[in-house]
């Protein structure tokens, strides 16, 4: 499994849209294997989404994201956890440990019950939509 | 600080319609007003305490932040346009300042910005596609967008284009238009004003010279065509050029190759030729003034701008384009231009046209402070030929009968009192016109005349 998480200084970037670096993790069974960060200074939304797939990647975990961004992230068959923030490290941690939904890691405006399990369904985090 | 009178401040940060927060040294919220809350989509009690970033959600907030420019150079920022991501997921575009807060003994203890919401993101993409833009060039009118539909094909192609229209409509930028979308954007553009050089000094200018061509040339130069090789070069004013450089230039265009001044080979090209000229080159050739032959190459494709007097719907456009692009660069906040003003803009014909409405409303930027620019600031447009006077007087018609008239001879004396061409511009029959003039009493002179 492949998780994408556009970053800043160590901190997830806080706009998606206009992230210019991304943070490839390989993970089995719950590990961690491989890390690698990539530019991803693509300027078109489409253009983003088609290096997302063409990365192979499965799990999008990111700062806002702007709805069409959203949606076509989502039509491409990634999953996608949004509004997160905070320190990428923590971020993983609680992800594996299936807690990434916690308050301290949403951006501000964002409610748990905002979150539904849409794909994918696996502990503490799923799809999301407005 | 009193909790009254922090109640008091919140209410006036309240009642103010443009975003506002500020933070603490640790970029932390410490306040955040009503417009914030409406633009951002986040509730003051969600933002206060996290940092200013992860609120406000902006293009700028992780390279460029206001606030930090603010911070390292002591000044504030203004009028910066940057894009922010809303709760709901809009993309909106504001125009954000920045400013240091300091306390009663000068000491840095935050930050404060202010914002205003431009609009939806959406709303200038849906403007962008309904082609009211191309590259750098604005315009609603119906004829600029047919222009824009069919520029991405001219710059697909490799045809010379000729680009015709009177000073001041930007031809230039039509010509970087056609060059950035062309698979040639990689490589130069070089632009050659043809009409401000003298002649010799021009065919050294776009050919270049060899070491030794004529004294001083002590080494080799080369000219613009060597510059813009696998690129565009811009011809303008290309009507102004002399026989003997006519007859030059149609060998690039017809063999693709020129000998630099003083050589012996001949060099072959690559380059794109965009020419532009603010005459009618089909009225020089037929004066004999410019060759025929060259025309013919010139005008594969032939692109006519109309003059802005053409196109009064692009004013408004215009004008909010100039005002936004002063408010950058004088680090300004002219909020728009009142109607009034507005409407005094639309019934001028500007014979210099976008640049002369640009040089207006820069002008206005000096004389206005702040706030809309209103119609004092602006110069006096009207002589007494305008058409807006009743015609061979000072004063403005005041009837619609003086309206009609001061009109029709206005058209009439364009065309040189040309009965049967004023007709034609009009889009009536030459005998509605004679009626019109009769019935209005109108003294026409006698025609001059024109080619139709």
């Amino acid at each position: 499994m492949r998780i994408a998480i556009p970053v800043c200084d160590n901190q997830v970037a806080t706009v998606m849209d206009f992230a210019d670096r991304l943070l490839l993790i390989d993970c089995e069974a719950g590990q961690e294997t491989r890390r690698n960060i990539i530019d991803f200074a693509q300027k078109l939304v489409p253009a983003k989404v088609a290096r997302l797939a063409d990365l192979g990647v499965n799990l999008l975990i990111c700062g806002a994201i702007s709805r069409p961004f959203f949606a076509m992230v989502l039509h491409s068959g990634i999953e996608i956890i949004p509004f997160i923030s905070g320190n990428v490290d923590d971020v993983l941690i609680a992800y594996f440990r299936g807690c990434l939904v916690d308050p301290r890691f949403l951006m501000p405006g964002c409610r748990v019950g905002q979150y539904w399990g849409r794909r994918g369904r696996r502990r503490g985090h799923g799809g999301f939509r407005w | 600080m009193t909790e009254g009178t922090k109640r008091h401040i919140d209410l006036i940060l309240d009642s103010i319609p443009d975003g506002i927060f500020t933070v603490d040294l640790g970029w932390k919220i410490t306040s955040f007003n009503r417009a914030a809350e409406e633009i951002t989509g986040i509730l003051k009690e969600d933002a206060i305490g996290r940092t200013c970033r992860e609120v406000l959600r902006a293009s700028c907030c992780e390279q460029d932040c206001p606030l930090k420019e603010a911070r390292q150079t002591k000044r504030a920022v203004v009028n910066r346009i940057v894009s922010i991501i809303d709760a709901k997921g809009e993309g909106r575009s504001i125009n954000i300042c920045a400013a240091l807060l300091r306390d009663e003994r000068e000491k840095v203890i935050g930050g404060v910005e202010t914002f205003r919401d431009i609009g939806s993101v959406e709303d200038m993409r849906d403007k962008m596609a309904r082609g009211y833009s191309c590259q750098d060039i604005l315009s609603v009118n119906h004829k600029m967008r047919q222009i824009f539909d069919i520029l991405p094909a001219i710059a697909d192609s490799i045809s010379t284009v000729l680009i015709e229209g009177e000073t001041g409509t930007g031809k230039e930028l039509f010509a970087k238009a056609i060059h950035n979308l062309s698979p040639r954007r990689a490589k130069s553009f070089i632009a050659v004003n043809c009409g401000a050089l003298p002649d010799t000094l021009l065919e050294s200018e776009l050919f270049g010279y060899e070491a030794g061509a004529f004294t001083d040339a002590k080494r080799d130069k080369p000219g613009r065509f060597n510059l813009a090789e696998g690129g565009t070069i811009f011809l303008d004013e290309i009507g102004d050029i002399s026989p003997a450089l006519q007859v030059r230039l149609l060998r690039v265009l017809q063999e693709r190759t020129y000998e630099p001044l003083g050589s012996v080979k001949s060099i072959k090209t690559d380059v794109r030729v965009i020419a532009a000229t603010n005459k009618s080159l089909e009225k020089l050739v037929q004066e004999e003034e410019f060759r025929k032959d060259l025309y013919y190459r010139l005008n594969v494709i032939k692109i006519e701008i109309p003059p802005l007097r053409e196109r009064k719907e692009d004013i408004p456009l215009l004008a909010d384009h100039f005002i936004a692009r002063f408010n950058q660069i004088q680090k300004k906040d002219i909020t728009g231009i009142t109607d009034d003003a507005l409407a005094y803009l639309m019934k001028y014909d500007f014979p210099g046209n976008i640049r002369e409405l640009e040089n207006i409303i820069e002008r206005a930027f000096i004389l206005c402070g702040a706030g809309q620019i209103e119609r004092r600031h602006l110069p006096e447009l009207y002589g007494q030929d305008t058409p807006y006077l009743a015609y061979g007087t000072k004063r403005k018609p005041n009837t619609l009968k003086e309206i009609e008239a001061a009109f029709l001879m206005r058209v009439l004396e364009k065309n040189k009192w040309n009965r049967a061409k004023t007709a034609e511009d009009l889009g009536i029959h030459k005998s509605t016109l004679f009626r019109k003039i009769k019935a209005l009493g109108l003294d026409v002179p006698r025609s001059k005349r024109v080619k139709t």
